[in-house]
């Protein structure tokens, strides 16, 4: 039993930290949004040439052949920056499948550049005019579209990084390249992976959003003293504080539950996500509340992060639907409940 | 990162699940906070002690068996799976025990250690007093040397197990100049000693949890002062460190309880409501995150790192759970969860958890101070 990251995975997190803390800050992001163009071909890029969007992909593929722990560590600094390219959707959802499936990789012959994918967890595909192909994942079955060829309508999300389109591919072969059948079972790890992506994007998130709220309650004065020395404003931040700790745990242990193919990864990963929105709601909650109407403005960078967590909670698994899960799983394996059963 | 167990923890799960089914008593002890229940407790600890079990996590050279924190995690899921009896002793083995290993001189730890893993000596502590509790350091209870002696005036109050204690441990003031955490000594004493009247006090179970320890010229002996006149603060805080940390409450426990909640759940579920059925799922889901959490720090411990603030976190985050638990669980008893009597679906256990589940986000430091610390030690706020 050791449950820590290796040197290796917290240089190569710390290195990517860095590069995000310069190259990803509130004004570009901002500055994305005003030219309606949140993704920046540039980034995207730059990415690729830190090895970021191929760190997971085989090496077989060209890719660094890193596992799912690590890529969770480095998409976790991507909520934490609010990285408006899907380069977490492409490690978690595209590589996997890649990395996964012979048949899928002979069909994307250029990995570097983005694949949306989309399935009924998530069915507005994410940036399709900056991919180059598109999967759509079905009960069992997975079909390959190129992109240009697909027309769909152009929807606006509460998120402006977030560029949506929506498509109905039900009896339409524009731009199919080829669908694979009897799939259920990748389509089932995808599905997880998702999941396990979504509840690092929003720990990201969460921390991030905990960091504004502590520095605006140092720096606002009322009453002749900094808000953040009144136990009311405290309280609610060390709450926040709370949930995100007690998160993070449950997050690792799912994406090395994936890495392992842990029969129960997906109960795994269902818990990740489900914690990590619950903590996700709290800790932007609280944080605006101690931003006070500041927080409330467009002005102010906090809405970036908490109206990204909006959309992350619901994406790849959200909570009626995990809440279901679990429980049904519960039910099934009640007689495997408790403290023993913990790593089984 | 490597998560699951080696082949000799596994072993060593066997090992203890295999002397605890043949040792536990098949039928539950009277609480502990009973004169008969806690010499049944005493009673157990020794059996404890006779496998060697009873201070696991102890260095060898003291009796212990040296577990390392994964160990210790075995032994406590197994411990809370034979529903094995509560420990009477837990001041002494978890909280004086270590304390006295580090600050104690040789001839303490001889007197000492062993007398408290055999149950000799059960201990209580000697913190509070009535002016002083979440602000500990306005102490008052004095401690002035005399000769080789101390002579202890004062009061103390919320004593856990001092109704039925051999001996308690605390802070006093042995400074008759100082003020606030400046002047406060260490000092062990014996519950039998001439001038300490105990006075317990029934708890909201009614039967006496704590007591109220009254100091009157009582003589102790200099040799009873850990570590040196005027550093009790310290010591104290070194204390209640490992209180707040991992030791005194284990994942197991709730995880252990939130099965039983699911169980509970699931027989009755065909006549609940969504909102009982999303705090079960709650309750599990935390239990879960709890345990997968000291799992994470025990293995950052045993890599070489340092936890202090952090264990704050800890503390809200189970004592709040283990509330909404017993509450979830008394809304699915329904018309039955009043009865304090062995009926079905263990109605009394929940009813009596549920209660004890209240003084969880009070004691060993409120969450109110925890809270404090979190948001000023952690996330750096001004005082």
């Amino acid at each position: 039993m050791n449950f820590t990251f290796s040197e290796d995975q917290e240089i190569f997190r710390d290195a990517f930290k860095r590069y995000l803390e310069s190259n990803v800050t509130p004004e570009k992001i901002r500055s994305g949004w005003e030219d309606n163009n949140p993704f920046n071909q540039a980034r995207w890029q730059e990415l690729e040439e830190l090895g970021i969007l191929q760190s997971n992909l085989d090496e077989k593929y060209g890719g660094l052949g890193l596992d799912l722990v690590t890529s969770c560590l480095l998409v976790e600094e991507m909520g934490y920056y609010a990285l408006p390219e899907p380069a977490a959707e492409q490690i978690f959802l595209s590589n996997l499948l890649i990395n996964k499936s012979a048949d899928i990789a002979k069909l994307i012959d250029d990995k570097n550049q983005f694949i949306s994918v989309t399935h009924s967890l998530s069915p507005n595909i994410l940036f399709l005019e900056n991919s180059s192909k598109l999967i759509n994942l079905g009960e069992d079955s997975i079909s390959i579209f190129f992109s240009k060829d697909i027309n769909g309508k152009k929807l606006k999300s509460s998120d402006p990084s977030r560029d949506l389109t929506n498509f109905i591919f039900e009896n339409s072969d524009s731009g199919l390249l080829q669908t694979l059948n009897d799939q259920k079972s990748l389509v089932n790890n995808v599905v997880t992976s998702g999941m396990v992506m979504s509840a690092a994007v929003l720990i990201g998130l969460s921390r991030k959003i905990l960091d504004l709220a502590t520095a605006y309650t140092l720096d606002r004065k009322q009453f002749g003293k900094p808000i953040g020395s009144f136990q009311a404003v405290k309280h609610m931040l060390a709450q926040a504080a709370i949930e995100i700790e007690f998160s993070k745990a449950t997050l690792y242990r799912a994406a090395y539950s994936l890495d392992n193919e842990n029969p129960l990864q997906k109960l795994h990963a269902a818990q990740a996500k489900l914690q990590a929105i619950d903590a996700c709601e709290m800790v932007s909650r609280n944080s605006m509340q101690a931003h006070g109407a500041m927080g409330y403005t467009w002005e102010m960078d906090l809405h970036i992060f908490i109206r990204r967590g909006w959309s992350y909670k619901q994406v790849w698994g959200n909570k009626s639907l995990l809440e279901n899960y679990i429980m049904n799983q519960l039910e099934k394996d009640l007689p495997k409940l408790g403290s023993t059963y913990t790593f089984l | 990162m490597k998560i699951g167990f080696s082949d000799s923890q596994k072993k060593f799960r066997e090992e203890i699940r295999e002397w605890l089914e043949k040792n536990v008593p098949k039928i539950p002890l009277n609480s502990f906070d009973t004169k008969e229940g806690f010499e049944e407790h005493r009673e157990w600890e020794k059996k404890l002690n006779s496998g060697n079990w009873s201070m696991v996590t102890w260095p060898e050279q003291y009796g212990g068996r040296g577990l390392n924190l994964i160990e210790w995690l075995i032994f406590e899921e197994e411990y809370y799976r034979a529903k094995a009896p509560a420990r009477v002793n837990q001041n002494g083995v978890f909280l004086l025990g270590p304390t006295l290993m580090e600050y104690g001189s040789d001839k303490q730890k001889e007197k000492f250690l062993s007398a408290m893993a055999t149950g000799e000596h059960i201990w209580s502590q000697g913190w509070s007093e009535p002016g002083a509790g979440s602000d500990m350091a306005a102490i008052r209870t004095t401690a002035f040397k005399k000769g080789d002696k101390y002579i202890i005036n004062g009061q103390k109050t919320w004593s856990s197990r001092a109704a039925f204690a051999d001996w308690t441990f605390g802070l006093f003031r042995s400074d008759p100049e100082s003020d606030r955490h400046r002047g406060l000594s260490f000092i062990l004493v014996p519950l039998d000693a001439e001038g300490v009247t105990v006075r317990p006090i029934p708890q909201l179970d009614g039967e006496p949890g704590f007591a109220e320890i009254y100091f009157d010229d009582v003589e102790v002996d200099v040799s009873n002062l850990l570590g040196g006149e005027g550093e009790g603060w310290s010591i104290a805080m070194a204390t209640a460190g490992f209180e707040r940390g991992l030791m005194l409450r284990s994942p197991a426990r709730f995880q252990e309880t939130a099965s039983k909640l699911l169980s509970l759940y699931f027989k009755n579920k065909d006549n609940l409501s969504g909102s009982i059925e999303s705090k079960v799922l709650q309750s599990w889901l935390r239990a879960e995150a709890y345990a997968l959490n000291i799992y994470q720090t025990a293995s950052k411990l045993m890599a070489g790192k340092k936890i202090g603030p952090e264990s704050s976190l800890g503390k809200v985050f189970w004592s709040d759970l283990d509330h909404q638990m017993h509450q979830t669980a008394l809304d699915i008893l329904g018309v039955s969860s009043e009865l304090e009597e062995v009926v079905a679906d263990d109605v009394a256990s929940w009813i009596k958890g549920y209660m004890f589940s209240y003084s969880g986000p009070i004691y060993a430091g409120t969450n109110e101070i925890q809270k404090n610390i979190i948001a000023e030690r952690l996330l750096g706020m001004p005082r």
